[in-house]
C-alpha cells in the first residue's frame, strides 16, 4: 500500500467512469457497499479518539494483508486538506460525512477506484465495490472478495439470528446495499417517474440524487438501491435489484420512444441546444450543466449525437464538481470563478471528443 | 422579490416545472407542494436525516410503556434506549440484545424480516488463532526464563517453533 496522491487521481478518471459495461448509456455505474463492525468495540459515533485510533490501526493492518488491497492507496483523512477530502467524496470513494468529520478516519482504495474501504464511517468498515455500467455482479464480487479476505484477521460483530451488526438497524443483516446510478430522462419528461419512485418505495427500494444521500435529483440522474438488508441472501439481493433495473430500463426506453414519437422536433431541438450551450457557454452552474449533460446524453442514446462518447459524459459528471475544478486549476475559486472554469472544462472535453 | 407559485398563487415558487404540451414546452414556477401534485420528484435535502426516520418508526410501533422502555440500558456500553431514539444509531453491538424486544418492530418495518439469511461470519481463521497462541506462548516463555525454569522454557520454545511452522503452512 502507498500514500494517496491527489494529483495522480485528478489526472486519471476512475475505471467505473469508462463507459463500458452493459447498458452503459442508461446505467452509468453499479455499486455494492458492505458494512462491518469490529467485535468488542462501540460503534464509531459512540467512540472516543483512543478507541477510534485502535479500530483504525487494526483495520489498516488487516487491509494491508489482503490480496485485493495489496497495491492500494491509503488516505489518512485527518491529515489531508479539506479540498482533497472533498475530491475523494466527489469520486464517491468517501461519504460527505467523511469530509467534515475526518480525524481517525481512513480510506484505502485501489488505483483504478474499483474497490474502496472506509474506516470509521458510520460503521467501522464500509467496503465499496464499483463497476462501470450495469455490472452489479462484478461490483458485488469485488466487495465480497475483500470482505472474505478481511474476515480472517478481524472478528466482526455478528449475531446468530440478526447477522452482521451495524450502527443503524437499517443496515443490520447482510450490511449490504446494492445500487445503480441510472439516467432516466424519458421517465422524468413523461412524468412517469413519480409513479416509479412510489412503487420502488413500496417494494422496499430507495431512490436518491446523483451525489448520494440527501442530495437533490439533478439532471435526471438517480441512485436506486435496496433498502432492506436483513432476511435475504446477498446474491439474491443482487439478483432482485438486477431484475428491477432490467424492468426500469425497459420502461425508460419505452418512455423515450414515445417522447420522440410525440415530440421529435422539440426533443431534437432540446438535445442540440444543450450541446450548443455546453460547447460554447462561458459560465455554467452545476445544476444547469447537469441538465444540459442529461439532454446530450439522451441525444447520444437516441443516436442523434455521435461524436460524444459515453465515457466523456460520465467523466463530466465527476469533473465539473467544485473540488475537481479547483484541483485541475491548482487554485481555490469562488462560485463565479468555478462556473467559468466549469464551462471551460466542458468546452475542452467536448472539443477533444469531437476532434 | 420572491415569485409565487403559478398554481396556488400563495406559496413561494421553488421549482421550475417543465411540461410538453402539443410540441411546445411550457415552463411553470411552482411551489414544492403543487410540483409534487404534478408528479415531480422533489427531494428535501438536509433536515430529514435517517435518525428522524428511524426514531419516527419507533414512536409509532412502541407507544405503551414508553417511559420505562426509554430507560432500558445496554449493560456493555451504558447506552439508553432513549439515546437510540434521539440519535437513530445504537451504541455498540451488544445494544441489539439489550434492546431486542423494542428493535424487533423496527426491523420488521424496515426489512420485512427479523432473521438473517445471508453470509455467516466464520470464526477467526486457523492462522489467526495460531498466531494468537504463539503470542501467548512467548509471554509464558519469558515468564519461564525469568523464573529460571529452563526445562519448561525449552519445551515452550519447541512448541512455538512447531506452531510457527504451521502458520507458514497456512499461508
Amino acid at each position: 500500500m502507498s500514500d494517496f496522491d491527489v494529483n495522480e487521481m485528478v489526472r486519471r478518471p476512475g475505471a467505473w467512469m469508462d463507459g463500458t459495461g452493459e447498458e452503459g448509456e442508461i446505467v452509468l455505474s453499479s455499486r455494492v457497499r458492505i458494512a462491518r463492525n469490529l467485535h468488542g468495540h462501540r460503534f464509531t459515533h459512540n467512540c472516543d479518539g483512543a478507541e477510534l485510533a485502535s479500530i483504525l490501526g487494526s483495520s489498516l493492518e488487516a487491509a494491508a494483508e489482503t490480496r485485493a488491497l495489496a497495491r492500494a492507496r491509503v488516505a489518512a483523512m485527518g491529515e489531508i486538506s479539506t479540498i482533497d477530502r472533498q475530491l475523494l467524496a466527489e469520486r464517491h470513494l468517501v461519504s460527505r460525512d467523511f469530509v467534515s468529520n475526518s480525524s481517525h478516519r481512513g480510506l484505502i482504495f485501489t488505483p483504478d477506484e474499483s474497490l474502496g474501504l472506509m474506516i470509521n464511517e458510520e460503521d467501522h468498515l464500509r467496503i465499496q465495490g464499483f463497476a462501470p455500467g450495469f455490472e452489479l455482479a462484478d461490483a458485488f464480487r469485488r466487495a465480497n472478495d475483500l470482505d472474505d479476505q478481511l474476515a480472517p484477521a478481524l472478528e466482526f460483530a455478528y449475531h446468530e439470528r440478526l447477522g452482521y451488526l451495524t450502527a443503524c438497524p437499517t443496515n443490520v443483516g447482510t450490511g449490504m446495499r446494492v445500487s445503480v446510478l441510472i439516467h432516466l430522462p424519458g421517465l422524468v419528461h413523461s412524468k412517469e417517474i413519480h409513479k416509479l419512485l412510489e412503487s420502488l418505495r413500496k417494494l422496499n427500494h430507495a431512490a436518491r440524487g446523483l451525489y448520494g444521500e440527501g442530495s437533490d435529483v439533478m439532471g435526471n440522474f438517480f441512485q436506486l438501491s435496496n433498502s432492506a438488508a436483513l432476511g435475504t441472501a446477498e446474491d439474491v439481493m443482487v439478483k432482485n435489484l438486477r431484475e428491477m433495473v432490467v424492468k426500469i430500463i425497459a420502461y425508460e426506453r419505452r418512455a423515450r420512444e414515445m417522447l420522440f414519437r410525440k415530440a421529435q422536433r422539440l426533443l431534437e431541438d432540446k438535445v442540440w441546444r444543450a450541446y450548443g450551450l455546453l460547447r460554447y457557454s462561458r459560465s455554467v452552474s452545476t445544476k444547469e450543466a447537469l441538465s444540459l449533460i442529461s439532454a446530450v446524453r439522451l441525444g447520444v442514446g437516441a443516436g442523434l449525437v455521435n461524436d460524444v462518447p459515453v465515457r466523456t459524459l460520465n467523466e463530466l459528471l465527476v469533473y465539473i464538481q467544485p473540488a475537481h475544478l479547483q484541483k485541475l486549476k491548482g487554485t481555490t475559486m469562488d462560485a463565479q470563478e468555478r462556473d467559468a472554469a466549469r464551462a471551460e472544462y466542458i468546452r475542452e472535453a467536448l472539443a477533444r471528443a469531437s476532434g | 422579490m420572491a415569485m409565487t407559485c403559478q398554481i396556488c398563487k400563495t406559496r413561494p415558487a421553488k421549482v421550475h416545472y417543465t411540461e410538453i404540451v402539443n410540441q411546445s414546452m411550457v415552463v411553470m414556477n411552482l411551489c414544492i407542494e403543487c410540483a409534487e401534485e404534478k408528479g415531480t420528484e422533489v427531494q428535501k435535502s438536509g433536515s430529514y436525516g435517517l435518525g428522524d426516520l428511524v426514531a419516527g418508526l419507533i414512536d409509532t410501533s412502541v407507544e405503551a410503556d414508553a417511559e420505562r422502555i426509554s430507560k432500558v440500558r445496554c449493560p456493555t456500553c451504558g447506552y439508553q434506549y432513549s439515546d437510540f431514539k434521539r440519535i437513530g444509531r445504537l451504541g455498540c453491538p451488544d445494544c441489539y440484545d439489550a434492546f431486542e424486544s423494542q428493535l424487533i418492530a423496527v426491523l420488521r418495518h424496515v426489512h420485512g424480516s427479523t432473521q438473517h439469511a445471508g453470509k455467516k461470519a466464520g470464526k477467526k481463521s486457523e492462522r489467526h488463532a495460531l498466531r494468537e497462541r504463539v503470542a501467548e506462548l512467548r509471554e509464558e516463555l519469558s515468564l519461564a526464563i525469568r523464573a529460571e525454569d529452563y526445562e519448561r522454557a525449552a519445551s515452550i520454545r519447541d512448541e512455538i517453533r512447531a506452531l510457527e511452522a504451521r502458520v507458514e503452512g497456512e499461508k
